[in-house]
Parts: C-alpha cells; structure tokens; sequence
C-alpha cells in the first residue's frame, strides 16, 4: 500500500487520535511525516514496511520484550517512523533503542487492530485536511495579481515560513521569515524546460549555480516540507504566468523606445556612426525636460537573455517603478526624466548594480543631459559608451566623469599618437603641438568657451583663440560637430610628454 | 586414543560442562564432579575415555541422562545407584551387553553425570555425544535427525521404581519420559538412544568429551583474560566477545520489581566499548542474543557468560546490575545448521521475527 | 529519635537519629555486664527525655557466637537413604553433626511420595541425648512441610531436646542448603538467646519500659529483637548492609551505586528506592550457599568501576583513605561515624513472606498475593507499625524450578520506617506477641 506523499505530521496523526489508549515512550523530538500505517500480523510483512509508515505489532506476534528490540530495529531499517504495541511494560533500554533509532514507540491500551484502524482513519481525515488546504490556497493564488501577492499567499499558508523567488541564486522577491532549523523545498520555473522538475527529490539540491532558470523556493520546519512541496506546486503555474505576464508589460512599455535603439546603432555594438539624421520628435519627453540615458550592458547577452530578464526587468521596476526598460542586442537602455537632483539618481543607478546585477554580468552606464537640449541618440550613445567601459559589479560610470585614465583604456596613449601622427601629421610636427594640443582639448572640455578654456589653461582668451586658429592651419578642424568627439578623444588620449623631441614645447607665446 | 581421565581432566570437563551451559545451576555439575573426584580418589583412577573410532562398530552404547520434571537434583538428591539400575534394565531388554556410555548432553549436569557412571560401571566414557551442547527436549538430539529410535529407555526415579519405555519416536519418547519423570518424584535416571559405535560415530557430535576437557584446559590455566580467548577462538570459532554492564535483569516473575530478580528471563548490558545495547534472552538456557536490536545469536548457537576478571565461567547470580561480563558465541555442532537440525531446535520465536538484516533502506 | 546500636564482643557503639535530621554518637568498650554497657550508652543518647525514642535497632553480627561443643543432630527425610556419604555444607564451617535418615518426602506438588518413617524416628530419638540441637530436613519440603512438622512433633514428645529447627523455616529449592542454614541457625540459639534477653533488658534499663527493640538483618531491614532468638542466622552478616544503608543515609542517595571505603574493605551495593538490593541467597566465604536473603554487597574491583555510566556514590571512612586510593576515586562524603550503627538506626523493620502454592489461573495468583500482602502487614502492625505507614515493597509469584507451571512461589516484602507514629510507646511489643 502505498499513498501519495501529503506530509501529515506525525504528531498531528498522534494528537488527532486523542483517545486514552495511546502511551509514548519515546516520540523523536524531530518532525516527521506519516504516509502509511502497517498493522503487522505475519511476519513476512515487516520486510515490505514502506518509508514513513507507523508500524503497529499484532498481539501474538509480541512474543516478549525482545521482539520490541527487533521490531525497532526492522522500524529503522524500514525507515518507518514509530512503532505501536500492546500495552506492557518496557525497560529501560528498549526505551533507549527507540531513541537511538529515532523511532517512536508507543503503546495503546485500546487493542492493536483498533488503533490501526483508527489512526488509519485519523490519516485519512488528516489527508483530506491537507488538500483542502492546498486548494484554498491555489484559488488564493490564481486570485493574485503580483508575485509578491502569491508568496506572501504561499508563506501565510506555510505558517509565514521564507517563500522566495529566486533566479540563478539571487532573491527576486521574498516574503516572510526563515525559521530555526529549516528544510528546503524548491521547484523549478525554466521558461525553457516548462516540466517543472518532479515534486519530490528535489529538496536541498541546489544545481550548478548559474544554470537556474526561475525557481519557488521555501525554507520551512522540517515537518512542513511534504506540504510546501505541493503548496509551491499549486503556485508554480501561476508565477510562471505573472513573470511572462511581466515580460510583456515590460516590452509594451519599452516599445517606443527601441526606435532609438535602432536609430542611435546601439543596436550595432561598438560603433559611434553619427552620420544618421536625427528625428527628435521620437523624444516623447518635451523638449527642455533633464533627462539622463542609462544603459545596462550585458555580455552575451543573448544566450542567457531568459534567465537573466526577469532579474533584470524585476531589480529596474523596483528602482524606477514608472521608468520603460528596452531591450537592445548587447542589453537593456532607458530614459530617465530627472526629476530629483542627478546625485539621487547616481545612488539609483548604483543600488541598482549593486542588487545583483554584477553577478549576471551587468555594466551600467549614464549620460546626463541636465537641459534637456541634447540629442537623445547622442546622449544614449554616451551612456553606452560608459556602459562599454564600466566594469559588471563595479561603479556606475558617469559619461561626464570619463577621466584621462578611463579614456585610455579606449584608447591607449601609443595607439593615439599613431593615430594622431597620421591623422594631423602637421600638427604633431610643429614645435607648438603641445601648446596647441591641450588649448584645442580644453576648449572641447569645456563644450566650446573660449573663456572656460582660457581660465582652466591660465591663459588669456586670445591665447586660446589664437592657438585654435593656428590649429585648424595645422588640419584640426573644429567647425564640423560630427568630427569632435573623435578629435576631442584622440587628443585627449596623447601623452604631451611623450610627443616625439621635435615637437617639444618651446616657450611661451 | 583410549586413555583413563585423571583428576585434573574431571575438572576440567566440569568446566568446560559449565562453559556451554552457563545459565543452568553449576552446583549439580559442580556435585557430580566431586563425587567423582572422591570415587578416583578411592579406586586410584579415573574413567576410560574412548574415542568412537576405538570401539567395536557394533558395540552397542547408551547416552546416560537426566530428565527432569518436578523437583531437582538438589532438593531430591539421588541416592547413587539410579543410572546403574538404568543400565541393567537397558541391557536386559536390548539382550546384548553394553560397551561403552555417552552423555545426553555434553554440557552441564549430564556431562559430569556420564562420567560418574562409567567410572562406577567401568564401561568406557565414549568421546560423542548428542547434542553437542545442551537442549531442553530429550527429541533434540542429532541422533532423532538421523532418524534412530530413542528407546528402549529404561529409567530410575528418586524413590527407585523403574520402567522400560518400548518407544521409537523420540518425539513421544520426550512426552513419556517427562511424564515419567513428573510420577516418579521430579526427575528421572535414563539410559536412553541405545546405538552402535558406528551409529554414534556417524551421527553423533564426535569428539565432544574432548573439547569440553580441552575448554577446561584453557579456562582453568593461569593465562591471562585475553590469552584465554584467543586460545577458545582457535578452539571454537568464537565469533565475538563483547564486554558489558548489566543495566537490567528482568525476570518470570509478574509484576516485576526493581532490584535483583530470582531466575532472570532477560537481561540488558551495555557493551563497553561502543555503548550497544545488548539483550539476552533467557529460557533455562541463553536463547538469543540481541544488539541493537539485531539477533546476533540464537540457538542452536551458544551463547555463554564469563567473568572478565579471569575467565571463569558466570551464572545467572552473576547478572546483577552494574556487574561486568563478557558474553562469548560461537556455533553449535553443524548438525544443527541444516534445515531440519533447525527445525528441530530453533526457539519458536524464530519463525515469527526472522534475523535483522543489518543495513538501512534507502 | 530512633536508636542503633553496633554490639560486637568487644565494643558498643550507637548513633541517635533525630527527627530534625541530626546524629549523635556515643561508644563505649564492652567491659563487665553488657546490659549494663548498652543501658548506660542507650541512656546517655535519650539525654534528658525531650525527644522519645521510637525504636532502638541493635546490629548484632559481631557478637553472635557458636556453641562450641553443641550436639547436633541433621534427620533427613528422603525417599531413599544414600548409598554413599553425602557432601554436606556444614563441614566446611567445622560444624560437628550427627546425621539420620528417615524415609519421606514430598514432591513438586506436594503430594506424599514415600510415606513418614514413623517408627524409624522411633527408634532414632530412643538413642538421642537430651539437650541436642535437632535439625528436621524434608525432601519436598519447601512446597509441602508436613513430613518435617510431624518429624518435629514426633521427636518433641520423645524426647528433652535443645532445640528444633525445621528447614522449611529457610527457603531455598536446595534441601542440602536449607540443611546448612538450620544448621548453622541451631548452633547460634542458645547465645543468641542469651544475647536477645540482655539486649531487650538494657532497653527498659536505659530507656524505660515501651522501646521497640529490633534486630537489624541480613538485607537491610530488621525485625523484633525476640526473633533473634529464633532465626539468629538472618542478622549474621547484617553489619554489611547496614554499613551500606548507613552510607546511603549519610549521602541522602537513596537511589544510587554506593561504594563503602573503610579500613581493610572497600565495597559496592546497588540502592534502589531507599533499599539495598537483596539475593535470596548468601554466599559464605567458600562459595557456600545460606538460605538468607542478603542485601547484595560485593567488593568492589576496578572491572566494576571502570566504562560506568553513572559514577557510584562514595563514602569514605576516615582511616580508609589508602584502601580508596588504590581505585583512584575521591570521596563523595568522609565520615567518621560509625555507619553500621547509624545505618540501625534507619532500618526500617522489614517482614518477608514466602511460600510455595499451586494456581490453576490468574484468579489464584492475585488471591495469593493478596494473602501474603495481608499477612505481611498482619505480622508489620503486630511489631507496632502504623497500618498506613506499611509498604508492600515486593508483591509478586515466581516460577519455580520444578517444571511445573502450576507451581508458584510468591514472595512478598512489607517494610515499615521504625519512626512512624505506629510505635506508641506505652504498648511493650514483646508483651502483644505474647
């Protein structure tokens, strides 16, 4: 006989059966669950005793005191949970077995074949019990419009034991507390492998880390795992349909958005071409609002987009709730209209990489256009560019906090002045190079003021003016936009110092 | 080899008889062995020792044994001639002379009674038995599995009336002498399984005389503890000895009471070493051993109790709370390991709890 | 206040329990009249008479002597007369006795096996000396006494004996044992007698009229001192057990392993609920077997104090400390009390009833308890015991050896503490029993 595993506690069992003729000589202190009861009356049937089952000795098989010896003994074999018998007296030392093996061993005064049939029946009611429990708590479930609804469903009903949602080893969501000592009870969400994995054995086992998709999670009293198996059972279809749920509501709202994408070539990973037209009346935020582009880089992105997407989706909704996310190829971008102060924003961002997104593989960059005046494929190309260069799991990278060091790694001082010797080989070869070279690159620091410039070098406004004429007769034209962010990075990648000797500095104009 | 016992060999048989049937009373083994003693002592020598191979083929021989049923020996003492008269009846119904006697029992009271009687009949002590040990039933003998007839049993009780039993079966010859034994006033000399020496020879536990002198041999030196076990493993393919306290004695008695019961019908030790609890159950004789709730010995094994101290062999006085004891196993005569031997001696508990198998299900 | 007192043959020694918990000693050396000794020491404990004495317990083994030159004669009845010489017990103890064969005898249910040899007894006590110490033993007669109580009736008409003693009065399954021990009883009466008397006088002497007087025995109880003159053989080795239940008093462990440590023994006995655990044999030095029941007390070796699982309490008496030391235990307790006295004065008196008797169900078996249970407390309350202060600490049937399952011994044990209301003084227990 063999019943499907509900997990009916074993005290419960013992509780319901409150009539007088049950005695306890030892009860483990650990819980266990009953899924049989075995009334023994030839001998051959203690051999064929199931896991879990409640042993109950016919009277003429209880011989003397030593069959109760061996029958604990075949007990914990059979790995059966307690052991009943006619009432006599034990000594000590059978009581000492019971505990040794962890095996019950009670006595009834009640007859054995009556307390097989009423613990029998007491299971059965206890069964009932339970599954009408699992499904009250399944039509709570589909009732719920939130993940975070359905756990806190699934974690009432585990008497508030931890329920969590957990994708490749990081807690999406979770709800309620962990309890002393608990067991795990776990069941699989791939998206890709819909069969979830089977209801038992899958206790504890966490698989290679990184090759989860999503997955319920409960961390109960041990007594309570055979039910939190099939509680999380029941809520395993409908967090699948929220979390796909999810995933549509993201696209749908980052729909208007991906057209940037395609415009800005995000899409294309690596390049800068700004040689497309602009069309900004795809910016749906008015004109003159701040607004700062944030690109989450992932590598590989496209192999593991389906597990990664929920953790992703999930961690921006909880940092800007009202903000679209889209997808690009090489990861997700989105604009954030900064209506707080852009340090609050930063510390956004920041919390947002640090929620995990690193251990995926995520690089977050930012690009601020604080007037709302720039152009939105430019300010994302900025921000994908600091996402190209930001570190997974390290600081946000702020496109105006590129420093010299952060450049280079762009672009390595040797390969610029390469570069810089084919590209303006007049320039590189006037004995003022080096003068002109930081002017031309402090006025491109400072988007164009002559007299930002002159004040950061020290020098007068006609210094810096003239110096920027004598450049554009050395071949640095800076009268076409598209050429100066390619300008601007190649000077500001030269070493000064290490120019070749022709060209060092002489002095002073 | 036929050789006469001396002295030292009677004591040390006494020994060894105690040796495989510890639980059952010593002082009746321990009586017979002195008044044998004595007997040497007057007639300047001991019994013969014969080995079966040694005898005629066809020389008819008797096992010599008590059955008992009523009072014991020790309260009903017998007089000295009752196994003499026995064999005299024996030999007047059989028509041929007898040459030679073996215990019923090559353990406990009826070892050292054989020995009396052929010192005092001057019939050699033949080197068989049919036991190999000792069993409560008079059918329990290799020779019933061998299908010979138990009788003719003449026998002698306590007040001197005799009887011969015209019985083969040796299951009915039990019943009849029992109830025999009962009448007569408790207990009953028997000449029993009359055999020929090649009868024994085939179907007895032979050389069983022997083993228990050489048991005494090792038990009664000056060796110490360890030796002596090392020495009866060789000698007896002792599977184990397991030191262990008594922590409680349980006995036939309703209800029981703490404290020390008369005749102990279980006793629970705890091994010494790895704190296992180990459970004898005690029916007259050690039936079963149990540790940890798995049967680690049961009849037709013995099992027996010593004294870890020097090795002498315990008694049921010896199982007090917080004593100390080494409890030894070691098989039985392989007669008893076929399936009829079994079926023949196994306690009825057997058939209901077969032997643990040791190990966990997965 | 509840009196003990140790008397050997060269000293007296007595310790008062009080009611608040407290002891006090007193000893003296036995020179001159021992009345007059142990008057004087019982007197001295009483002080001025603000506490009553409740009982006073005397542990009389070491001045328990032997007649030395006592004629005792062993008839055995048996269906069959020996055809070679017994191995009697008695000899080991240097005892002399004449033995007698008479045929009779009984079996395990107590049916007549062979009828009485009347005129064989006859003839026998025609040629006895008067004065002899005659000891009747019966095959048979632990479940059936009739052979030896018309033995004793038979000889006690023909002749002037000194005393008889019937082996049914001992319980054993061993007709050789309870030969041993009526035996050995006879040869202790006539000073244990004499002992009994003088004890009994320096009570009223020292305390008055109305003070239990007791004798402390071999298992750790102790019964009215006038059965000292009957049974003397159940107070020959009490010093052991009271030693133990002294020790046991003084550590407050009634349920614990206790080991005694005193100069030139240390040993070892098991208490369980406030009582030593009893054998219903002693074993003398020889490995002889006396029909007594005796509180188990063996000595202790490293083998039993070794792997132990709870550590044994121990109580060591000053002047021992070598003795211990070799066990390499410390003491739980030192004392320099004397812990046999101490352990009298605590005894509680004890009454055991054994016999045999034949069941046919479960009815029989509770109508024979019942019986003993109520003769227990009969003869409890008649030594001055409070009726409600009687604990039935034993109750219960034991098969026999015999082999026949209708055949039982019961075996019942009432106690009662010696300092229960139940001993008025006024009601003089040696004048109710009379």
């Amino acid at each position: 006989m063999s019943a499907m595993r509900r997990g009916v506690s074993m005290r419960d069992l013992l509780v319901a059966h409150d009539s007088a003729g049950l005695t306890g000589h030892h009860i483990p202190s650990s819980a266990q669950s009953v899924r049989d009861i075995a009334l023994i009356t030839r001998v051959e049937q203690i051999l064929e005793v199931g896991p879990d089952s409640i042993v109950l000795l016919a009277e003429e098989l209880a011989l003397g005191g030593w069959v109760v010896s061996v029958a604990l003994r075949y007990a914990w074999e059979r790995r059966a949970v307690a052991l009943i018998v006619s009432e006599q007296s034990f000594s000590e030392s059978v009581i000492e077995l019971a505990r040794r093996f962890g095996v019950a061993l009670l006595t009834t005064s009640d007859g054995i074949d009556r307390t097989a049939l009423t613990l029998a029946r007491e299971l059965g009611a206890l069964e009932a019990g339970i599954l009408s429990r699992l499904d009250a708590l399944h039509s709570r479930v589909l009732r719920a419009a939130s993940i975070p609804e359905v756990l806190s469903e699934i974690s009432q009903e585990l008497g508030d034991a931890v329920v969590q949602l957990v994708v490749d080893g990081i807690v999406l969501e979770s709800h309620g507390t962990r309890p002393a000592e608990p067991v795990v009870a776990r069941l699989v969400l791939s998206p890709r492998d819909r069969g979830h994995r089977g209801q038992e054995g899958q206790h504890g086992q966490h698989g290679q880390h990184g090759q989860h998709g999503p997955e319920l999670v409960a961390a109960v009293a041990p007594v309570q795992q055979a039910f939190a198996d099939q509680a999380l059972a029941r809520a395993g279809m409908t967090v699948r349909a929220l979390l796909l749920q999810q995933e549509l509501d993201d696209l749908v709202g980052a729909a208007p958005l991906l057209s940037f994408a395609a415009l800005s070539g995000l899409r294309e990973d690596g390049a800068f071409d700004d040689s497309r037209s602009e069309q900004p009346a795809l910016r749906r935020l008015p004109s003159g609002t701040s607004v700062a582009a944030v690109v989450l880089r992932v590598a590989d992105v496209d192999q593991r987009s389906a597990r990664i997407a929920p953790v992703v989706t999930s961690r921006w909704r909880e940092t800007f709730p009202r903000v679209p996310l889209a997808r690009l190829q090489s990861g997700w971008f989105a604009l954030v209209p900064l209506a707080e102060p852009a340090a609050e924003l930063d510390d956004a961002l920041q919390r947002l990489a640090d929620s995990g997104l690193g251990d995926l593989g995520a690089a977050v960059g930012v690009a601020h256009d604080p007037h709302g005046t720039e152009q939105v494929t430019s300010l994302l190309r900025r921000a994908g560019l600091a996402a190209r260069l930001a570190e997974p799991g390290g600081p946000v990278l702020d496109f105006r906090r590129f420093g010299p060091p952060l450049l280079r790694r762009l672009l390595p001082a040797e390969d610029a002045l390469d570069l810089a010797l084919t590209t303006y080989p007049a320039l590189l070869a006037d004995p003022q190079a080096s003068e002109i070279i930081a002017t031309v690159v402090s006025y491109l620091d400072c988007a164009g003021s002559v007299t930002a410039a002159a004040e950061h070098l020290g020098v007068h406004r006609n210094t810096v003016q003239l110096r920027l004429r004598h450049a554009a007769t050395l071949g640095v034209t800076l009268s076409h936009p598209e050429r100066l962010l390619s300008t601007h990075l190649l000077l500001s990648a030269l070493d000064l110092r290490a120019l070749p000797v022709a060209t060092r500095p002489t002095a002073e104009l | 080899m036929i050789r006469r016992l001396n002295a030292a060999d009677v004591g040390h048989l006494c020994t060894g008889a105690m040796f495989v049937a510890c639980t059952i009373d010593h002082e009746s083994s321990k009586q017979y062995r002195d008044m044998t003693l004595a007997l040497i002592e007057l007639k300047g020598g001991g019994p013969v020792l014969a080995p079966v191979g040694s005898l005629d083929p066809a020389a008819m021989t008797t096992s010599i044994g008590f059955v008992n049923q009523g009072l014991m020996f020790s309260e009903m003492i017998p007089v000295g001639d009752e196994f003499e008269t026995a064999i005299a009846l024996l030999q007047e119904r059989l028509g041929v002379p007898l040459q030679g006697v073996f215990p019923l029992a090559a353990a406990s009271v009826n070892a050292m009674v054989a020995v009396s009687v052929a010192l005092r009949t001057g019939l050699p002590l033949v080197d068989a038995d049919p036991m190999g040990r000792v069993f409560p039933l008079v059918s329990q003998t290799t020779l019933a599995l061998a299908g010979l007839s138990a009788g003719p049993i003449a026998l002698t009780g306590p007040t001197g009336e005799t009887a011969v039993v015209d019985v083969f079966a040796p299951a009915r010859a039990e019943r009849i002498v029992r109830a025999l034994a009962s009448e007569l006033g408790g207990w009953a000399a028997t000449a029993s399984y009359p055999v020929t020496a090649a009868q024994l020879g085939a179907h007895g536990v032979v050389g069983s005389i022997t083993r228990l002198i050489e048991i005494g041999q090792i038990l009664d030196s000056s060796l110490h503890t360890q030796q002596k076990y090392v020495r009866l493993t060789s000698l007896l393919g002792i599977r184990k000895v397991i030191r262990a306290r008594v922590t409680d004695v349980e006995g036939l008695s309703r209800p029981s009471v703490p404290g020390l019961p008369d005749r102990p019908s279980s006793a629970t030790l705890v091994d010494e070493a790895q704190g296992r609890i180990v459970r004898l159950e005690i029916q007259n004789e050690i039936l079963m051993m149990i540790v940890d709730g798995a049967i680690q010995a049961v009849m037709p094994d013995v099992i027996t109790m010593v004294r870890p101290e020097d090795a002498s062999v315990a008694g049921l006085d010896d199982l007090w709370v917080g004593n100390k004891l080494d409890l030894i196993t070691f098989p039985a005569a392989a007669q008893w390991y076929t399936a009829a031997g079994r079926a023949l001696v196994e306690p009825m508990a057997m058939n209901v709890v077969g032997p643990a198998r040791g190990g966990r299900a997965r | 206040m509840r009196i003990g007192v140790r008397v050997t043959r060269d000293e007296v020694s007595a310790v008062a329990a009080h009611a608040d918990g407290r002891f006090s000693r007193a000893r003296s050396a036995a020179s001159g009249s021992r009345t007059r000794v142990v008057a004087d020491t019982l007197a001295l404990l009483a002080g001025d008479g603000s506490e009553s004495v409740s009982a006073v317990v005397f542990e009389v083994s070491g001045a328990l002597d032997r007649e030395v030159d006592a004629s005792v004669v062993s008839v055995l009845i048996e269906p069959r007369r020996p055809r070679e010489p017994r191995r009697h017990l008695w000899p080991a103890e240097g005892i002399p006795v004449e033995i007698a064969h008479v045929s009779g005898g009984h079996n395990a249910l107590g049916h007549e096996l062979v009828p009485l040899g009347e005129d064989e007894l006859s003839r026998l006590s025609a040629g006895m000396h008067a004065g002899s110490h005659l000891v009747v033993s019966a095959a048979g007669a632990a479940v059936n006494p009739e052979h030896e109580h018309r033995a004793a009736e038979l000889l006690r008409s023909a002749v002037a004996v000194g005393s008889i003693t019937e082996s049914s009065t001992f319980y054993s399954d061993s007709l050789l044992v309870r030969e041993f021990t009526a035996v050995l009883n006879a040869v202790l009466l006539a000073g244990a007698e004499q002992l009994a008397a003088s004890l009994a006088d320096a009570v009223s002497q020292g305390l008055g009229e109305g003070v239990r007087a007791f004798v402390a025995t071999n298992e750790g109880g102790c019964t009215p001192l006038s059965r000292l003159a009957i049974t003397p053989v159940h107070s020959i080795c009490a010093d052991l057990a009271a030693e133990m239940l002294g020790a046991a008093e003084l550590a407050r462990r009634p349920d614990a392993r206790i080991i005694v440590a005193r100069p030139g023994a240390v040993r070892i006995g098991e208490f369980v609920d406030g009582l030593p655990s009893v054998v219903s044999r002693a074993v003398l030095r020889g490995g002889i077997s006396l029909a007594s029941s005796v509180a188990h007390v063996v000595p202790l070796t490293d083998l039993l104090l070794s792997g132990s699982a709870e550590p044994p309490v121990t109580v060591l008496v000053q002047g021992a400390e070598r003795e211990l030391e070799s066990f390499g235990i410390a003491p739980t307790l030192v004392t320099d009390d004397d812990l046999v006295a101490v352990g009298a004065a605590v005894a509680p008196v004890s009454y055991w009833h054994n016999r045999v008797a034949r069941v046919v169900g479960a009815d029989d078996i509770e109508r024979v308890l019942a019986e003993g249970e109520a003769i227990a407390r009969a003869n409890l309350v008649s030594w001055g015991a409070h009726p409600a202060a009687v604990r039935i600490t034993e109750s219960r049937v034991l098969a026999t050896t015999y082999g026949e399952a209708q055949m039982i011994r019961v075996r019942v044990r009432g106690m009662a503490a010696t300092d229960a209301s139940g001993f008025p003084s006024g009601a003089r227990l040696e004048e109710r029993r009379a």
